[in-house]
């Protein structure tokens, strides 16, 4: 039989638990829930109306039409077109700070500017560098001879997608140079003196040695990156507010047009389900991966 | 010789790359700063005038009258500052029982945890906004505060967690047999221990409530305006869009996270590489 004073020490943890539990499941855990059920219904928002449930419609609805798949299209776009460039220029960043052995959290703290200002500040910074009048974009590309008028860059498809994805990589490549930065600390000076006794040059050092190396990280930063570009609604909202012509409307700000715009909660509700069950994949597999490289780095 | 020669050339070019990219990297937010630093009339002119003509520090004065931007500075501060210290609180609870208990459901519960981490904010944010608006809370500091509570404790626990894992429990029994309760030793011992990882993740809290957009743009209206969302209807409107202002405003906004982040940026790249890079 358990006495009550064993009792209460066995439910101390939950006691310290519960605070936090309370909020996850009233922020977190419910929402969750409750947004799988919202996707298979039709909500009604006015006094009296009762929700229907529509089965798999909204999903097959947003499927065949061609705003929300334009908006995935943009999504995608936007990340994948962002993530290379930040990564290629986040390693080079990394490998010249690397260099720099004295003094360096002084050019770090250069690094944590635009990580540490808020998404907002980054749109509005960038729409005015970007503006097609008294930006400096414009400005600098017509003193270079690049462009002959000013290019309104926020007002046409093509354009307003490179702009947003300009500012992405300047918000993100900071993170990936200090992430990749901690990982090249981490290679053992050996390695490279092997490579050098065995004759190799600068580049092979680099494309044998290094890289490999850095897999690990590469694949933890290419994972976080997608996440949180696939999630951004701040900085194009902005920027442009999805458009012009829905061009940089990606899926966040989809979502909230469809639910808070167009009133439509259901359909809204099935558009986020698509996001999340999107992101779930992406992770899964990346640790996926990571985890046997981590085992198989372990073997050898 | 020839390998003095090459190392010496390799660090004068580290030193120089380096700076030089920092600069770039900054040369957006200078550009920012001079357009906040010059009459309305200079920087709205075409071509853009690059280097300043006159200096003014009238958009830093005037923004206070141009709009409630007073009452957007205290909520975003009373938001931040409520989510930081509940948060910690609730975090260093949980994050005590995950490290010093073992009990059923532990592992399941920690997983979950770390796994909402990742929640995607637009993922949830139409049921959220019915949870809000049940409990009364749209357009509150305290509907906010819960929200940013909510997805700042996933963090601050597991990075809790890690820490007081490392505290020796040793510790722990020698205290309980003295007579310390629990809570006297999560107080007076483990607390001060775990300075550090308080810090940052109280700062980690501040910070999320205090950049954050989207949940701040839906689920606010008037009363619980925040900075990020206040700044476009203070600033620009249909008729005049007051630049200057807009970046002096947005600068001073931007300081509490640039100072935090360089003054703490030991932990924060800690804490971000942590688990990424192998041991």
């Amino acid at each position: 039989m358990i006495t009550s004073s064993r009792l209460h020490k066995q439910l101390t943890p939950y006691y310290f638990l519960l605070p936090a539990l309370v909020v996850l499941g009233v922020i977190i855990l419910w929402p969750i829930l409750n947004n799988l059920l919202m996707s298979l219904q039709k909500v009604r928002l006015l006094k009296g109306g009762e929700s229907e449930w529509v089965g798999l419609a909204n999903y097959a609805k947003l499927l065949g039409s061609a705003s929300f798949n334009s908006s995935v299209g943009s999504s995608l776009k936007f990340t994948f077109i962002s993530l290379p460039i930040a990564l290629v220029l986040g390693l080079a960043l990394a490998l010249v700070f690397n260099e720099i052995k004295k003094h360096r959290p002084v050019f770090t703290a250069f690094l944590l500017v635009p990580w540490a200002i808020a998404p907002v500040v980054t749109g509005y910074m960038w729409r005015w560098l970007f503006h097609d009048s008294f930006g400096l974009v414009n400005y600098f590309l017509l003193s270079v001879g690049l462009i002959d008028s000013n290019v309104p860059w926020l007002a046409q498809p093509g354009p307003a997608m490179g702009a947003v994805v300009v500012a992405n990589v300047w918000r993100f490549m900071p993170y990936i140079t200090i992430m990749l930065l901690a990982g090249l600390q981490g290679i053992s000076g050996e390695l490279y003196e092997a490579a050098q006794v065995d004759g190799a040059n600068v580049l092979q050092r680099f494309w044998n040695v290094t890289l490999p190396q850095l897999r690990h990280v590469i694949g933890v930063v290419f994972l976080f990156a997608t996440i949180w570009m696939v999630n951004d609604f701040g900085l194009i909202f902005i920027m442009t507010e999805g458009g012009p012509a829905k061009a940089t409307q990606v899926v966040p700000i989809t979502v909230y047009r469809i639910a808070f715009e167009n009133l439509q909660l259901g359909r809204g509700a099935a558009a986020a389900m698509m996001l999340l069950a999107f992101l779930l994949a992406v992770s899964a597999v990346f640790i996926r991966v990571l985890f046997r490289e981590r085992r198989r780095g372990d073997e050898n | 010789m020839k390998t003095r020669t090459q190392a010496m050339i390799r660090a004068w070019l580290g030193y120089g790359l380096g700076g030089l990219s920092a600069i770039l990297l900054v040369l957006p937010l200078i550009w920012v700063v001079s357009t906040s630093l010059r009459p309305l009339s200079e920087v709205t002119s075409t071509p853009p005038i690059v280097f300043p003509r006159s200096i003014t520090f009238n958009a830093y004065v005037d923004l206070w009258a141009a709009a409630p931007f007073d009452a957007y500075i205290l909520n975003s501060i009373l938001i931040s500052l409520s989510t930081a210290l509940i948060a910690l609180a609730f975090s260093i609870s949980a994050a005590y029982a995950f490290a010093r208990f073992r009990f059923p459901g532990a592992t399941l519960l920690l997983m979950l945890v770390v796994m909402s981490q990742m929640l995607p904010g637009s993922s949830i944010l139409i049921p959220l906004f019915q949870v809000i608006r049940n409990l009364g809370l749209l357009d509150s500091l305290a509907g906010m505060v819960l929200i940013y509570t909510g997805f700042a404790i996933p963090f601050c626990t597991w990075l809790l967690n890690g820490y007081f894992r490392a505290i020796p429990e040793e510790l722990e029994q020698a205290a309980l047999i003295d007579g310390c309760s629990r809570l006297q030793f999560l107080w007076r011992i483990l607390l001060p221990l775990a300075a550090p990882a308080v810090v940052a993740v109280g700062t980690f809290a501040f910070l999320l409530s205090w950049n954050e957009f989207l949940f701040a743009f839906v689920f606010t209206k008037s009363k619980a305006l925040t900075i990020p969302v206040g700044l476009r209807s203070a600033f620009l409107g249909q008729y005049v869009n007051k630049y200057d202002q807009l970046f002096a405003a947005s600068l001073i906004f931007s300081l509490p996270p640039i100072a935090l982040f360089v003054s703490l940026q030991r932990f924060f790249v800690q804490g971000l590489t942590a688990g990424a890079v192998k041991e």
